[in-house]
Order: C-alpha cells, then sequence, then structure tokens
C-alpha cells in the first residue's frame, strides 16, 4: 500500500506526455460504424506503432516495448489525460486485448512471429468466434463443426462448417479467434478446439446486424466448408476450452485497465458539464448521482490496482468486470439525464446519448452480469452451482 | 506507481490487529451486552493508538497507510467510537494529555453535533476527553464540557446522550481528512463482514433441499456484496496510500472511499439481513450490529449528502 514516485517512471511518464501531445490526432473518432471509422482506427494504430509505442507491455521481439505492467498503467492514464482515442470500441480491442495475449500465452512461436507484429502495426484487426446462435450464456453448447482432414495435397487442415454470431468488427477483421467442436462425439466442454481463422478463407460469409445504436460493427458469420490449415490451430486440438477460458480471462481481467482509466477521465468530463450548465441549482438527485458515480469510477480504477496487487485467480477479474458494466450503464444514463433536451441529438457532447444505447451491451458482451454473479459466486464465494448449471 | 499489495511490515500489522481483535473483541461480546471495559488496555498496550503518530511524539512512527489497516479490522469486529475517538485524540492533543491517550489511561468518546446546538455523545462514561466531529473540523473537548441525557440509542451497544456542546476555539482541533479515512476503513471493514457472513449462511441454509446459495435470487445478492465490499476496500486502500505518500492527492481519494464506503456498507448489511431471512431479524444473529454501526458512523461525518457534496465539490484529480 505506498505510491512509489520513482525516477525511471517519472521520466517515461514525461516521455508519453510529450510524444501523445504532439501525436494525438486533432480530429475526432467518427461517430457513425464504417469504413471512416476503421480506417481512422488503422491510422492512430499505425502512428503509434511507427512512433515506437506498438505496446508497452508486449516483447520486443513482437514489436512491443517489453515493459511491466506499471508502465503500461501510465500510457493508458497518459493517453486518457491526452484526450487519445480510446481502447473501447476501438477496432483493435479484440486484437490487442485478448487475441494478443491469448497468442502469447498459447500460441505456437510462429503464429506468434506471424500474428503480433501485424497487430501492433494495423495491419490486422481481429475478431472473436465463440457466441452461436445456440451457445450464448451456455458457450459450452456450440456446433460449429471441424472435421479433420489429413494427407490432402494443401496440407493438413479443419473444415468448418457452422454459424457464429455477435461477431464485432467482423466486416473488417483478417483474423478470427475461433472456437469450433473437432470431435463430433464429445459433449460440452469437451471435444472443443481453438482455431486462427483467415477471414479472407473461402466460404465465409459475413452479415452485419444493426444494433439499437444504429451501428453495423457486429456480425453474423457463415462458415460453409472453411479450410483452416492445423499449423492454425492454438492450445492442440481438443484444447479449445481451456485456451478459451484463458482467452475470457484476459477480456474480463486486463481488457478492464484500460477502460477503468477512460471510464473515470469521462465521469470527469461530466463533472465539467455539470458545473457549466450549473446542473446543481436544478435538481439534486443528478448532483447525488454524480456524486456516487464518481466515487464508484475512482474505486473501479483503485479496483485495478487492488487485483494486480493480489494477484489472484481469474474469478476475481470478473468482479471487476461486473463493477465496471454496471457503472458504464449508470454513467451514460446519468449524463442523458443530465443533458435533457439536448439529449435528443445522438452525437451532442461527444455523443453521450449514442453512448446510452451502445453501452447496453456492456452487460450481455464478455458474459452477461448474470454470468458473471455465477461466477463470482460459484468461484470465488464457493456457493453451490444451482441444478440448471451443469 | 500505485501499489496496493501489502508490504511485510503492512502484513505483519494487518494480521497483528486481526489475532489481537479476535482475542479481545469477538463480536460474540456484542450478543452477551457489551463487555470492552479492557480493550482499550489491551489495545494500547499493542500500541493501537499510537501507530500512525511519530516516534518522537510517543507514536510507532507509522503513517495512514498503517492505521488504515487497523480500522478496517476495527470495522469487522465493531470496535466501540471510542476507540476511533481515542486514536483521533492522540492526534490532535500534546503533552501529558497525548501520554495519557496513548497508554489507554485517558479515554476519548466520540461526539457530533447535529442541527442547530443539538450534539450527541457517544459512551461519555469512562471518557475525559470528547472527539467532537463538526463537519470539516474535528475538536478536542473535555467531556465534562458536554450536558445532556441519555436517549434510546440507535446502536444499543452504545451508550448514547443528547444535550449541548458549544466549541470553544481554546480547544485542539484538526482537519477531518484522517477520520474520514478512519471511518471509511471501518465502513469498507464492515461491508467486507457484512459480504461473508451472507455468503457463510448462503452456502450452508438448506431450503427445498439445497443450500439457498444455489439460487441464482441469492447467488447473484452475494456476488452483489462481494464486488461492493470490493471496490470499498480498494478505494480505502488507495485513499490510504495516497494520504501516506502523496497527501496533495489524498482529499479526492478520501471523499471517494468515504462515499463509497457509507453506501457499501448501508447495501451490504441491510442486504445481508435479507439473506439471512427470520433469523436476520433476530438479535441472535450479529448482522444487524452492523446495520446500526453503519448508520452511527455516517452519522459522525455528517451523512452521505453531505459528503457527496463535498466529493463533488473537489476538483478533478490530476494524474502525477
Amino acid at each position: 500500500m505506498r505510491i512509489l514516485q520513482a525516477a525511471e517512471d517519472e521520466l517515461f511518464r514525461q516521455e508519453v506526455r510529450s510524444w501523445l501531445e504532439a501525436n494525438v490526432p486533432s480530429d475526432k473518432r467518427p461517430h457513425e460504424t464504417g469504413d471512416a471509422q476503421r480506417d481512422y482506427d488503422i491510422a492512430w494504430r499505425r502512428r503509434q506503432f511507427d512512433g515506437g509505442w506498438g505496446h508497452i507491455a508486449w516483447p520486443v521481439a513482437y514489436g512491443g516495448k517489453g515493459l511491466p505492467l506499471a508502465r503500461q498503467l501510465i500510457w493508458f492514464e497518459e493517453c486518457a489525460r491526452a484526450g487519445a482515442p480510446e481502447t473501447t470500441g476501438n477496432s483493435f480491442f479484440v486484437a490487442l486485448q485478448h487475441a494478443g495475449p491469448t497468442l502469447i500465452a498459447h500460441g505456437t512461436d510462429a503464429q506468434k512471429a506471424f500474428h503480433l507484429p501485424r497487430i501492433l502495426s494495423g495491419e490486422s484487426i481481429w475478431c472473436q468466434g465463440f457466441s452461436e446462435p445456440g451457445a450464448g450464456s451456455d458457450l459450452a453448447a456450440i456446433s460449429t463443426r471441424g472435421t479433420l482432414q489429413l494427407g490432402q495435397l494443401d496440407g493438413d487442415h479443419l473444415v468448418v462448417t457452422g454459424q457464429k454470431i455477435w461477431t464485432s468488427y467482423a466486416l473488417y477483421a483478417s483474423y478470427q479467434e475461433l472456437l469450433i467442436r473437432t470431435d463430433a462425439s464429445s459433449q460440452r466442454h469437451h471435444g472443443l478446439t481453438f482455431v486462427i481463422c483467415d477471414m479472407s478463407s473461402p466460404g465465409i460469409e459475413v452479415r452485419p446486424i444493426r444494433n439499437i445504436a444504429g451501428g453495423r460493427d457486429f456480425c453474423e458469420v457463415f462458415y460453409d466448408e472453411v479450410k483452416i490449415p492445423l499449423s492454425a490451430v492454438v492450445g492442440g486440438l481438443g484444447a479449445g476450452w481451456n485456451v478459451a477460458m484463458s482467452l475470457l480471462s484476459f477480456e474480463r481481467g486486463a481488457a478492464s485497465f484500460p477502460v477503468a482509466i477512460e471510464t473515470a477521465s469521462r465521469v470527469e468530463q461530466l463533472v465539467a458539464y455539470f458545473r457549466e450548465s450549473q446542473l446543481d441549482a436544478e435538481c439534486s438527485a443528478l448532483a447525488s448521482e454524480l456524486a456516487s458515480v464518481r466515487a464508484d469510477a475512482a474505486a473501479l480504477k483503485a479496483m485495478v490496482y487492488l487485483l494486480i496487487a493480489r494477484d489472484a485467480g481469474p474469478a476475481e477479474g470478473s468482479i471487476v468486470r461486473l463493477h465496471l458494466a454496471e457503472l458504464t450503464k449508470r454513467i451514460s444514463a446519468l449524463a442523458l439525464d443530465m443533458l435533457g433536451a439536448h439529449g435528443l441529438d445522438r452525437n451532442v457532447l461527444g455523443g453521450w446519448p449514442r453512448r446510452y444505447l451502445d453501452d447496453f451491451k456492456t452487460t450481455i458482451a464478455a458474459g452477461t452480469s448474470q454470468i458473471q454473479r455465477n461466477i463470482i459466486g460459484e468461484r470465488l464465494l464457493g456457493l453451490p452451482k444451482g441444478a440448471q448449471a451443469r | 506507481m500505485i501499489d496496493l499489495s501489502l508490504s511485510d511490515e503492512q502484513r505483519q500489522i494487518a494480521d497483528g490487529a486481526q489475532n489481537l481483535l479476535q482475542e479481545h473483541a469477538p463480536l460474540a461480546r456484542l450478543r452477551d451486552g457489551a463487555a470492552d471495559a479492557d480493550l482499550h488496555t489491551a489495545l494500547a498496550a499493542w500500541g493501537w493508538f499510537g501507530t500512525g503518530l511519530k516516534v518522537a511524539d510517543g507514536g510507532l512512527g507509522l503513517g495512514p497507510a498503517e492505521d488504515t489497516l487497523l480500522y478496517l479490522a476495527a470495522g469487522r469486529f465493531l470496535l466501540p467510537p471510542s476507540v476511533l475517538a481515542t486514536s483521533l485524540a492522540a492526534r490532535i492533543s500534546s503533552g501529558e494529555r497525548r501520554t495519557a491517550l496513548l497508554s489507554g489511561n485517558r479515554k476519548a468518546a466520540a461526539a457530533v453535533r447535529g442541527n442547530g446546538d443539538a450534539a450527541f455523545c457517544l459512551d461519555r462514561a469512562s471518557a475525559a476527553d470528547l472527539l467532537v466531529f463538526g463537519g470539516e473540523r474535528i475538536w478536542l473537548a473535555p467531556a465534562d464540557r458536554f450536558v445532556g441525557e441519555p436517549v434510546a440509542g440507535f446502536d444499543e451497544t452504545i451508550f448514547t446522550e443528547t444535550g449541548k456542546l458549544e466549541p470553544d476555539a481554546s480547544w485542539p482541533q484538526g482537519p477531518v481528512d484522517h477520520a474520514l479515512l478512519l471511518v471509511a476503513a471501518m465502513l469498507a471493514g464492515i461491508a467486507a463482514a457484512s459480504s461473508e457472513l451472507a455468503a457463510e449462511y448462503a452456502k450452508h441454509r438448506q431450503q427445498f433441499g439445497q443450500a439457498i446459495g444455489a439460487f441464482q435470487a441469492i447467488k447473484h445478492l452475494c456476488a452483489e456484496l462481494a464486488v461492493r465490499a470490493y471496490a470499498a476496500e480498494a478505494q480505502v486502500k488507495i485513499a490510504a496510500a495516497y494520504a501516506s505518500d502523496d497527501p496533495a492527492s489524498a482529499p479526492f481519494q478520501i471523499r471517494a472511499a468515504i462515499v463509497n464506503a457509507l453506501a457499501a456498507a448501508r447495501f451490504n448489511a441491510a442486504t445481508a439481513i435479507q439473506i439471512h431471512g427470520g433469523i436476520g431479524f433476530t438479535a441472535e444473529c450479529a448482522v444487524h450490529h452492523y446495520v446500526k454501526r453503519t448508520h452511527v458512523l455516517g452519522a459522525l461525518v455528517g451523512g452521505i449528502g453531505h459528503q457527496q457534496a463535498a466529493l463533488l465539490a473537489l476538483p478533478s484529480p490530476v494524474s502525477p
């Protein structure tokens, strides 16, 4: 329990700060999903990579700086301070926050050497292929099949047929983290395999789904005898569930770090707006809720530091993830209340009304709040499983 | 760099406090009628009241971070407000008075000013001093300056009086921040203990042929309590770290801690009663003490509305 003010950290912070001041894009990210938004994300990623800031923590061999987590957090804090484009809802979120860390943990040397630099340089956008129409919260129910074909002229591969859904960025993604059933006789979490799917493979069809915020960034993906080479398997045939759980621990754990810092920074925007608009004269209920979310956003950041300090199992990540998800929705709902009639324009004040609609996803994606509560109850508190959860 | 892990010394202090209170202040004492008579002596002998004071001032030479660890435990074990009052009194007093407070020979009781000139005193009986919570300041008054009469205490383990107490400019005084930090720590301790009691009960109580914790209606409440307890503990710890090492940034973090902890303790203790069902409504079960103490501690610091307004009035925290 201490704040260490190390001179090297301070130097690093200053270096980051000067670079960001000179390089954060002056134009804002387009509100509407589409090519312009994707191109904006790619340009920002390239600029970071070219400036030597591809990744603070990833190994040097793959284009990162190989620095400790503390430096990574300084980077996130400085990005929020400088008003840099957020990691939340960015086209590279999947690639940076879960595909990359999963490859670092489970990928082959060849997979790491090929994919990690391409993520950092902005060459590859990634998407996630976990959920299916019949397998949402019950992920182990997935039925997309991969049939092993050995001794072919074009090499050993899996032939994949089935459907995935809720696949964000699928239209723009070069690669997908894809979970399939490779043992036809297997049940539940057995017989699954995690593969890297090249989204340009023949037999893949992507259909965008319009979401409630008007975005078209999440999709259905159909696979009709798609050939995936065995060299794209991560963690071994049949070991997919373990790799997927490891991925989810990144998605529910470390992926919260930048988001927590950005969330606290966004609450400060609302505090500034509250003062400028003199809303306190109007309604003490708004003031009360604003103070409450200010305290909860501060606590969210503190929870990240506590999570790191405790270095505990993945279920503790669900505590931070659940607090983050529920708080995110409270914050944008408060923003909408504060805006009053101004909220009739979706894009007003940095797009808070649009964000309010978009934020409905936060308690659904990466495991619904209800699933997170099951995880916390069963794995952290040791409560028994219910009859319905096998 | 923010490091919320405990150093070896901090770990020893946290464990030591836990063991000390397990021995001298087990929760069961509250059901049997508060027997805290020897508690001050035992705490003083351990060095409790001077933990955060300089060695030159008769303390152990540690800081707000270590004090906070003690008060996280104090919340769990529901130490009486006079313990908090004595720690704070030792901070703002001097000379022989401080020496006596540190040694356990002299006790301070907590008092708080309400609307107008009304004031409330908690456990004044054997106290020589009053530690008065007066909004943004704390004051140290002689106990006989309070004139009042007993009321039906909201928390029956605390002898409560109402009366009058006019502040005197000559009384030692100080800013409220350190008091807020320790109160927030006690509330975070209450939030954690309530969460643990509820989960433990949900694991063992059988209905419909299974432990009630298997039902999502109960399981999800238990998860919610765990999240709030985690948030409160995290924010209290980061506030304590700032208070120790970067005092300029501490006021924001401390206000965020008290706002968060007040809400967490209230929700967790009240929900823990609900999870216990009928037994939770009885004095047999310890949970009601957490509900009552949360209200007492909240009253000392002016309540959640006052603290929310104070938090909202502060400028945005700056990156280091």
